[in-house]
């Protein structure tokens, strides 16, 4: 279930701006990816494109899932290879209650589509509201309709730990989220861990991977990933900043 | 005039009140002084090109003690006055257009309900029947002080158009929930309520508009008495290439009364649905309300519809308001449910029973509100 994205090229449908300048990345089973990076410059917009968003184009490249092609499949289809994608900005929906649409998610992904059991459902469900510490009633109330921004991150992390996917990308969980909302939010993510299991986390902070540890940093710069190392280039991150990647980029630029 | 229409007329009300005779043949006598226009156009010439003229005396559904429900006909022999003096005269006036008069004049059926004064009910009345004809006409008297739930659920079965009409008279004080949701055959048809209420009487309409066929809807009230009030709140949606035209009309004329709109409606595929509310407040109507909602959600580049809520207001002590929205579904929406493994399909149908739910959950009656929600599941195929 490995993540192969290569030379991956995108632009704004509407503009014909290039945003994804030839990302190469590689996220295996099992394991836990962070991508880091200034403000735009591309993470959101690689994610977006990985799960299908239609504002983006792919002009070159390739992404594929467990050897198979992603980005000839619908959006749909992505999420039911067991792709999942925590938004930074989930749309609110108004008359659709919370724990409804769990469940019809969930009926969607299933493998085989058995539907799953409503008692079984509801343990769960109780149970994820439980680690992530969210009002019993949230899961009554519209989808995402007048949620805090916390709750809607909360909202979007308990959607994961039903949905069980194979990749997990969390686009900027943490970001507006309170230290201790912080670690809730990281605890949900830990407790999906498995050798079967693999994340991609977007975060502009290293705070959240004191929390999460990934295996893999990656930097992302200009629409492209520049660097890669293990967990300690959070740390180098967090001292020095993004000026030294930033060179690095303009230094490939002149190769 | 037309001497093979006045005939006709003549052979289907034979042995009925004399009265009743008359006037359906004046009716059909005067038809070419009334008005009409694009809307009756249609079914006026199909009912004259073939007329049915069949007469259901049908017995009703269940016998009380405290309410009277009658075939109609039979009301027409059994309590003369009262149909005499109401029937088509002061809601669904049949002189008010072509349709209407016809309409009384090629009458098949219907029921006539009278509540008297001082009766609380604790079941809904069942207005439930089939029509075999294309008119079909019920009478609803809810006498002084009296409170009643009643559901109309009447199924059209010709393939000739129909037309359902039903009046709501609503005496001082008197409290009547209202649920409409009638089911068609043919491909154009016509439906109307209309009420007059007297002194703090209160008329909530909740009408479900989810037939499959071309609509022409008409609901009025007048809010004649001191004190009365209005709510209706209506949901539709239409598919395909129907056309729903659904008017909508609170005529505030008592002091301080109250008139309430919502509806919502989703429109799909190249499918029209037109919202025309009006709020009349009239001169000396002091210290009214009229407040109207109207909201759609097009589905499909190719559906469209009107929202287009009118106030006529002539006193100046009186508090109006409005909102319309007609909204594209958000596609950032679609793509957030897609993205959960929804298909586009699902995306939609939760989409639009988002939309619509928030106006059916304010339907009071649970089992009717969960009646609702599975019609509109059906409705949209998922059951």
């Amino acid at each position: 279930m490995t993540l192969v994205v290569k030379n991956l090229h995108a632009i704004v449908k509407e503009t014909g701006e290039e945003i994804l300048k030839g990302v190469d990345l590689t996220v295996p089973t099992g394991e836990v990816h962070a991508i880091m990076g200034p403000n735009g410059n591309g993470k959101s917009t690689l994610v977006s494109t990985i799960m299908g968003y239609p504002a983006y184009e792919v002009t070159s490249g390739s992404v594929t899932f467990d050897g198979e092609d992603v980005l000839n499949k619908s959006v749909t289809d992505r999420a039911k290879m067991g792709l999942f994608l925590g938004m930074q900005y989930p749309a609110e929906i108004p008359g659709v209650k919370n724990v409804d649409f769990i469940r019809q998610a969930m009926n969607a992904t299933q493998p085989d589509d058995q539907p799953v059991p409503v008692m079984q459902f509801l343990q769960e469900l109780d149970a994820a509201k439980e680690l992530l510490q969210m009002p019993d009633d949230i899961t009554d109330r519209y989808l995402n309709v007048g949620f805090s921004g916390g709750e809607k991150k909360r909202n979007e992390v308990l959607q994961m730990m039903m949905l069980k996917p194979k990749l997990a990308i969390l686009d900027e969980i943490d970001s507006g989220l309170d230290i201790d909302a912080l670690r809730i939010v990281a605890n949900g993510i830990n407790h999906m861990r498995t050798p079967q299991f693999s994340a991609l986390l977007i975060t502009h902070y290293e705070r959240l991977l004191e929390y999460v540890k990934p295996d893999r940093v990656h930097v992302m710069v200009d629409g492209r990933v520049v660097q890669s190392g293990g967990p300690e280039l959070a740390d180098e991150l967090e001292k020095g900043g993004y000026a030294k990647f930033e060179q690095l980029r303009k230094d490939g630029v002149h190769e | 005039m037309n001497q093979k229409l006045l005939e006709l007329v003549q052979t289907a009300s034979q042995g009925q009140p004399a009265w009743l005779q008359k006037k359906r043949q004046l009716a059909a006598m005067m038809l070419g002084d009334l008005p009409t226009d694009q809307w009756q156009t249609p079914l006026l010439n199909a009912w004259q090109a073939t007329p049915t003229l069949t007469v259901e005396n049908e017995q009703a559904n269940g016998q009380s003690q405290d309410y009277v429900e009658l075939p109609i006909f039979v009301a027409a022999e059994q309590y003369p006055e009262l149909l005499q003096e109401n029937l088509m005269e002061k809601a669904i006036d049949w002189q008010a257009s072509q349709i209407n008069a016809l309409h009384l004049a090629f009458l098949n059926g219907g029921r006539f309900i009278y509540v008297p004064d001082n009766t609380e009910l604790s079941t809904p009345i069942e207005l439930q029947y089939s029509a075999t004809g294309c008119n079909y006409h019920n009478l609803v008297i809810v006498g002084a002080n009296s409170k009643v739930t009643i559901v109309e659920h009447v199924t059209a079965q010709s393939n000739q158009p129909s037309f359902l009409g039903t009046e709501l008279l609503l005496g001082d004080t008197a409290q009547v929930n209202y649920y409409q949701t009638n089911s068609f055959t043919a491909n154009q048809n016509w439906q109307a309520v209309r009420s007059y209420q007297a002194g703090d009487s209160q008329l909530n309409i909740y009408a479900v508009l989810f037939d499959r066929h071309n609509l022409f809807a008409d609901f009025h009230t007048n809010l004649d008495g001191d004190g009365s009030t209005a709510d209706f709140k209506m949901v539709g949606i239409a598919t395909h290439d129907q056309l729903q035209e659904i008017n909508t009309r609170i005529d505030n004329h008592g002091l301080h009364t109250n008139g309430e709109i919502l509806q919502n409606g989703v429109v799909k595929d190249q499918a029209i649905l037109n919202f025309h509310a009006v709020g009349k407040i009239y001169k000396g109507s002091h210290q009214s309300v009229s407040n109207q909602e109207s909201r759609l959600l097009t589905l499909t580049p190719a559906s469209h519809g009107e929202a287009d809520p009118v106030l006529l207001i002539e006193d100046n002590d009186v508090n109006a308001g409005h909102a319309a929205s007609i909204g594209q579904v958000n596609p950032d929406q679609l793509y957030y449910l897609q993205s959960r493994g929804l298909t586009l399909m699902e995306a939609e149908i939760l989409l639009t029973k988002g939309f619509l739910l928030p106006v059916i959950e304010k339907f009071p009656d649970q089992t009717l509100r969960q009646q609702t929600i599975d019609e509109l599941l059906k409705r949209l195929g998922v059951q």
